[in-house]
C-alpha cells in the first residue's frame, strides 16, 4: 500500500513557461528509502517541494493516504504528516537549536510530557550535544545546522521524511551516521524517506534509486 | 499558549529592532497619556463650571424689540415670578423684592447734597424718593452680608413681618436705635401709603463706594438701603404700585435652557423677554481651559498620525528580515492566523510595557505641563480682553467677580486609562499590520525562494 501516490504530475513555476516536471507518475510506500538523483536544475527541489505540500502541481495530483492534496489541509500535513529536511535548513537562525526543535513539536501538537529532554536526546541522535543546542542556530557551521534540519525533521514523529540533499556539508563518518538514522526510520519505524542527493555513497542505502532527467523520472535500481 | 511563549522569546532574539519600536511606540503613548490625561482634566474643570455658572438663568427685557413696537407687552407679575421658579429644571431660585421709598420724619444720607431733586418731579405732586426697601428670600440676604462686608452690629436680623435692619450711619444721622420705627412713603403726595417698620437690628456698612456721592441719587446709596423679608416688601401696598422683582433661577443642568424656555412660554412668559444663561461668567473662566484643550486635541492628533506613519514605515522595513522567518514557521505548518497571532502577540508585549511606563512617566509629568499650559493661556486670554475691549475693570464687576481658573489640578481617571489603552492597541496592531498583511498574501514556498 502506498503512501504518496504521484499521478501524472507536471510543474512549471509561475512566470515561466519551462516546465521542471513533466508527467511524473511514482508510487512510494511505507518502511522503504527511496533516493532521487539528478544532476544541478534537474527538478529535484520542486519535487520535493510539491510532495511536501509546500506547493501544488499544475497538473496531474498527488495523494496522501488516497487523498488528494489539493483538498486536505496541508498547513496540517506539514506540521504532522510529513518532515522536511530542507537543502538550505530554513531554521530560525536567531532562536537555539533546541528552540528549533521544539517549536516543531509545538506546532505539530505533539503530546510529549518533556519537550526539551525529548528535543536534547534527539540532537544528541544526530551527534549535537546540549552546549551546542543551547547555541543560536546563527553561530552554528552549516555541518550543525544541517544535523538540527534533521533532527527538526523527525521530532514530530512523521509518517514521511524528505530530505533534500541531507549530508551535503557532512563528512564521511557523519554522513554515514545520519544515513544509518534515516534507514532505521524506514526499516524499523516503518517511514517513508525520500532523499535528493548527488552522492553516490549515498544512494547505497537506497532500497529504490530513481534519477530524474530534464524533468523526468527513471527508475535506475 | 506556545506561541505567547514563543512572543516573549522572539522579543528578545530581535533586541535592536524592537528597542527602536519599542521607544517610538513608548514616545508616542507618552505624548498621548500626557495630551489625554490634561484633556479629560480639562474636560471635568469645564464640566463643573459648566453646571456652575452656565446654569445661572436671567430673564432680561429685550430693549430692541420693545424699541421698534411695543404692542402687546406686559411685565412679569410677582405671581408669575413665582409661578416660574415652580419647576423641576430649577436646582434653586431666590427672589429680591424692592421698593424705593419716601420719607416720613427722617432724612437720607447725602440727603443735602441735593440730588434727590433729580427724582422729585413736580414737587406738587411728588415726593422725594430717598430709599430702597429690599427684601430678598435668601436667609443670608446678598453677598454683601454674606461675606461680611456688611454685619449686624446692634440688634438681630428682621424675624417678623414689618422688621426691617439699617445702617449704623443712617440710624445715627437719624438718632435711630434698635425698637424704633421708621415711617416709609410713596412718591405721592396724594396717596402717600405711608407704612411703619420696626428696627430689628442695625448694620455695619463697608461696602466700597464705586462713584463719588455727587452723581449718586440717595437711594442709590448702599448706606440707605433697608432690608426687610421677602414677605414684608411684597406686601406693601406701595410695593404693588411701584415696586420690582428680580429673580435668580439657577438651573439643574444647562442643557435644560431649552426644555426651561418652552415651559416659561407655557406660563405666560411674553416674547419680550430674553431667556439666557451667564454666559460671561463662564466664558472667562473656562477659555484659558478650552483654548488648552483645543492645543492639546491638535497635539494629539498630529503625534498620533506621524506616530502611525513611523510605526507603519519601520514595520515595512522590518518585514524583510522577518519574511524568512514567517517562511520558515509555514513551511513547518504553523497556521496563517497562529503567526499571526505572534506576531501580534509581540507588539502586545512591548507596547504592554511601553503602556505601563508611558503611563507611570505621563500622569507625573503631566502636571507640570498643564501648568505651563494654563500659565501661558491665562496671558493670551487677559492680552486678548484687554486689546478688545480695553476695559478689563468693567469685565471683572461683570463676571461677578469670578475668578479665571489659574490651576489645573491634574488626575488620572477610568476614562483617560481607558482612552489611553484604547490609543495603545491600535498602535500595536498597526506595527503589526505589514507582517499580518504579508503573511496572509504570501505562500510559504514563496518566501522562503525569494531568500534562496
Ligand atoms: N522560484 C522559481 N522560479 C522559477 N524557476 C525556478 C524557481 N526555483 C527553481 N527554478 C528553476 O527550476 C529548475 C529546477 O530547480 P530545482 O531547484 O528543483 O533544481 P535542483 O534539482 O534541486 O538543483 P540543485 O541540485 O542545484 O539543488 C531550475 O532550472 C531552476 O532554475
Ligand atoms: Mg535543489
Amino acid at each position: 500500500m502506498s503512501i504518496l501516490t504521484l499521478k501524472n504530475i507536471s510543474y512549471h513555476y509561475s512566470g515561466s513557461k519551462k516546465r521542471v516536471l513533466k508527467n511524473i507518475s511514482m508510487e512510494f510506500e511505507p518502511g522503504k528509502v527511496y533516493v532521487i538523483m539528478g544532476k544541478s536544475g534537474a527538478g529535484k527541489s520542486t519535487i520535493l517541494s510539491l510532495v511536501s505540500g509546500l506547493d501544488v502541481c499544475t497538473e496531474g495530483k498527488i495523494e496522501y493516504a488516497g487523498t488528494d492534496m489539493k483538498s486536505i489541509d496541508r498547513d496540517q500535513y506539514r506540521s504532522k504528516n510529513i518532515g522536511v529536511i530542507f537543502q538550505g535548513y530554513n531554521l530560525l537562525t536567531n532562536a537555539t537549536a533546541l528552540e528549533n526543535i521544539v517549536l516543531s513539536m509545538n506546532i505539530s501538537g505533539s503530546k510529549e510530557k518533556d519537550k526539551k529532554k525529548y528535543a536534547y536526546d534527539l540532537l544528541e541522535r544526530v551527534g549535537i550535544d546540549k552546549e551546542t543546542a543551547d547555541r543560536k542556530v546563527l553561530k552554528l557551521s552549516g555541518g550543525e545546522q544541517q544535523r538540527i534540519g534533521i533532527a527538526r525533521a523527525i521530532s514530530h514523529n512523521p509518517d514521511i521524511i524528505i530530505a533534500d540533499e541531507p549530508t551535503g556539508n557532512l563528512d564521511n563518518d557523519t554522513e554515514k551516521n545520519i544515513m544509518e538514522i534515516l534507514c532505521a526510520l524506514a526499516h524499523k519505524e516503518n517511514k517513508c524517506v525520500i532523499a535528493v542527493t548527488h552522492s553516490k555513497d549515498v544512494s547505497k542505502y537506497a532500497d529504490e534509486v530513481w534519477g530524474l532527467n530534464s524533468g523526468s523520472m527513471v527508475f535506475v535500481k | 499558549m506556545y506561541i505567547f511563549r514563543n512572543a516573549v522569546k522572539n522579543i528578545g532574539r530581535n533586541k535592536s529592532r524592537n528597542i527602536l519600536i519599542a521607544v517610538i511606540i513608548f514616545v508616542i503613548i507618552l505624548a498621548t497619556s500626557v495630551s489625554i490625561i490634561i484633556n479629560t482634566t480639562s474636560k471635568e474643570i469645564i464640566d463643573v463650571y459648566k453646571t456652575q455658572f452656565g446654569s445661572e438663568l436671567y430673564i432680561n427685557l429685550d430693549y430692541e424689540k420693545l424699541k421698534k413696537d411695543r404692542t402687546g407687552f406686559e411685565g412679569i407679575t410677582v405671581d408669575q415670578y413665582i409661578a416660574f421658579g415652580e419647576s423641576d429644571l430649577l436646582k434653586s431660585k431666590e427672589y429680591k423684592a424692592f421698593v424705593y421709598v419716601g420719607s416720613d420724619g427722617w432724612i437720607a444720607i447725602d440727603e443735602n447734597s441735593g440730588n434727590d431733586i433729580i427724582n422729585s418731579g413736580n414737587s406738587e405732586d411728588y415726593l422725594p424718593l430717598k430709599a430702597k426697601v429690599e427684601g430678598s428670600t435668601r436667609s443670608d440676604i446678598n453677598d454683601d452680608f454674606k461675606s461680611g462686608v456688611r454685619k449686624i452690629v446692634h440688634g438681630k436680623m428682621y424675624e417678623n413681618i414689618d422688621e426691617c435692619i439699617v445702617s449704623e450711619e443712617f440710624a445715627e444721622l437719624n438718632n435711630l436705635s434698635v425698637g424704633d420705627k421708621i415711617k416709609i412713603t410713596s412718591n405721592l403726595k396724594k396717596n402717600p401709603m405711608t407704612h411703619e417698620l420696626t428696627i430689628s437690628g442695625i448694620f455695619e456698612d463697608n461696602t466700597e463706594v464705586v462713584n463719588d456721592h455727587q452723581n449718586l441719587s440717595t437711594y442709590e446709596n448702599g448706606s440707605n438701603d433697608i432690608f426687610a423679608s421677602f414677605e414684608t416688601v411684597i406686601n406693601l401696598q406701595l410695593y404693588d404700585s411701584a415696586g420690582s422683582l428680580d429673580a435668580e433661577y439657577v438651573l439643574k443642568d444647562p442643557a435644560f435652557l431649552e426644555n426651561y424656555k418652552a415651559e416659561l412660554k407655557e406660563k405666560g412668559l411674553s416674547d419680550f423677554y430674553i431667556v439666557s444663561t451667564d454666559e460671561a461668567s463662564y466664558n472667562k473662566i473656562v477659555k484659558p481651559v478650552q483654548g488648552i484643550a483645543k492645543i492639546i486635541n491638535v497635539f494629539l492628533i498630529v503625534v498620533l498620525i506621524l506616530g502611525s506613519v513611523i510605526l507603519v514605515l519601520l514595520s515595512t522595513l522590518a518585514i524583510r528580515e522577518r519574511k524568512y522567518e514567517i517562511g520558515v514557521l509555514r513551511a513547518m505548518g504553523m497556521k496563517k492566523r497562529k503567526v499571526a497571532l505572534g506576531l501580534l502577540s509581540e507588539m502586545l508585549i512591548i507596547t504592554g510595557i511601553c503602556l505601563i511606563a508611558g503611563l507611570g512617566i505621563g500622569t507625573s509629568i503631566s502636571q507640570p505641563v498643564a501648568d505651563i499650559m494654563i500659565k501661558n493661556q491665562i496671558e493670551t486670554v487677559n492680552d486678548s480682553n484687554d486689546n478688545t475691549n480695553g476695559i478689563s475693570i468693567i469685565n471683572e464687576s461683570e463676571s461677578g467677580g469670578a475668578e479665571p481658573l489659574n490651576e489645573l489640578k491634574i488626575s488620572l481617571n477610568i476614562e483617560a486609562v481607558s482612552q489611553i489603552i484604547v490609543v495603545s492597541l491600535l498602535l500595536a496592531v498597526i506595527s503589526s499590520l505589514t507582517g499580518i498583511l504579508y503573511i496572509t498574501k504570501f505562500e510559504p514556498m514563496k518566501i522562503l525562494s525569494e531568500r534562496n
